[in-house]
């Protein structure tokens, strides 16, 4: 195939806000693809969800072409608007940020399952509250 | 030459891969840093610190180290013109009577030399690759003067632009790809040539249209399934001129080739590449 992938880079980017300054500018720079194009297409694509980080996979291949695929907003970044929260607790370990309820985590579950490796609901329940733990939310499910 | 503004990144290293990379990702977003590059083997996050920041990196080290990543690294990444710094791989280069020119670089044409000036986009086609590189020479030797052209997974647009500046008289590309078909039109734009491009798969935007001239630069198995087709539509004593095959898959496209009636006129190889000229 003349696509042969090269490597796949994995980033977080803050929806309609990426620039080439770090960590884009280092990652794509050095695969010498289009950076500035991936950009515009990035911002222009992820606009309507401006407030949220975005992972997003930037597959390059040999020829140094790509193709790039935009994730849902990160799981940490879903359980704070489902609890209307701004940020976890500064010292997740002794304050608690709030309590996650099973329906305010189903509704992760709902929007960011097609990025987990499980497709089971209780099981990716499970990885929210895990989540939801080390950014200090209690949960009770 | 006085030392330029230093970036520091900051690499929390993890024991194993998360069940979910976000609670990194907000380790550092909380630091002010929402951008982050993950790696998964060995499985790592990393942030990078702007200049004159570095106060930061005590309070997001023990932060990283609290919630359990296994060790904190940082390196010092001097700033540079990332924006620019992928176009250093792309030179104007000289490929058979062609000069394929990056739109950001200036460079004298020498007398003979047919220029096509290109901005590739998020598509594949710089001339940087054998593939499309073999495609060119084997172009500009087969001519396409009056010719009516089709080129089929047409990416950057090169092969097109290449046909039109050979004195084709009418050319019409495709590719599945979205970004491919802009690039192209884009590219035709740029080097005041005129050709048609459509988003679809094989010949299926063009009707029954049939041409002197089918270029094809995609892959083995694409062009095995297009074989059939491509012999409709090359017109008797036509030429099929394929590329992006590897040397191990040449006999299987040979053979596709030959039980719809074409024949073998010229083959070019580079690396592992394959490239040839198919007739009817």
């Amino acid at each position: 195939m003349a696509k042969k992938v090269s490597s796949v880079i994995k980033l977080n980017i803050a929806a309609g806000k990426g620039t080439p300054a770090p960590p884009v500018g280092p990652a794509l720079g050095q695969a010498g693809i289009n950076m500035m194009e991936f950009l515009k297409k990035f911002n222009e694509q992820t606009a309507p969800q401006m407030g949220f980080t975005l992972p997003v996979e930037i597959t390059v291949f040999e020829d140094r072409s790509y193709s790039f695929k935009v994730k849902q907003p990160l799981m940490t970044d879903l359980i704070k608007r489902a609890m209307g929260i701004e940020k976890g607790s500064s010292n997740p370990s002794k304050e608690s940020a709030g309590k996650l309820t099973r329906a305010q985590a189903l509704t992760v579950v709902k929007q960011k399952i097609a990025d987990l490796n499980t497709d089971d609901e209780e099981q990716a329940l499970r990885i929210v509250a895990g989540s939801a733990r080390s950014m200090g939310v209690e949960t009770d499910f | 030459m006085t030392p330029g503004p230093v970036w520091t990144k900051v690499t929390a290293h993890l024991e194993d891969e998360p069940l979910d990379w976000s609670v990194w990702a907000e380790a550092f977003e909380r630091h002010g840093l929402p951008g982050t590059v993950q790696t998964d083997d060995p499985p790592t996050m990393s942030a990078y610190l702007p200049p004159g920041s570095e106060a930061g990196l005590v309070p997001l080290a023990a932060f990283l180290t609290a919630r359990g990543a296994r060790q904190v690294t940082t390196e010092q990444v001097p700033e540079e013109d990332w924006a620019e710094s992928w176009k250093q791989f792309f030179k104007p280069r000289r490929i058979g009577g062609f000069l394929v020119r990056p739109t950001w670089e200036e460079c004298d044409l020498s007398p003979g030399l047919i220029e096509i000036v290109l901005d590739p986009g998020q598509a594949f086609g710089t001339g940087d690759h054998p593939t499309t590189r073999m495609c060119l020479v084997l172009l500009e030797e087969r001519g396409a003067a009056g010719l009516d052209v089709a080129d089929i997974g047409c990416g950057s647009g090169i092969l097109s632009v290449a046909a039109c500046r050979l004195g084709a008289r009418s050319v019409v590309g495709v590719d599945s790809d979205g970004p491919s078909v802009e690039a192209a039109l884009a590219n035709a734009r740029r080097n005041e040539v005129a050709f048609d491009v459509h988003e679809g798969k094989g010949f299926e935007p063009f009707a029954n249209q049939t041409f002197d001239l089918v270029l094809s630069n995609i892959i083995s198995a694409a062009l095995i399934a297009l074989a059939p087709e491509a012999a409709r539509r090359v017109r008797p004593g036509g030429a099929w001129i394929v590329s992006g095959i590897i040397q191990e898959n040449w006999g299987d496209v040979l053979k596709a080739a030959e039980r719809c009636g074409f024949q073998l006129q010229r083959k070019e190889t580079e690396g592992e590449w394959v490239a040839a000229i198919l007739v009817r």
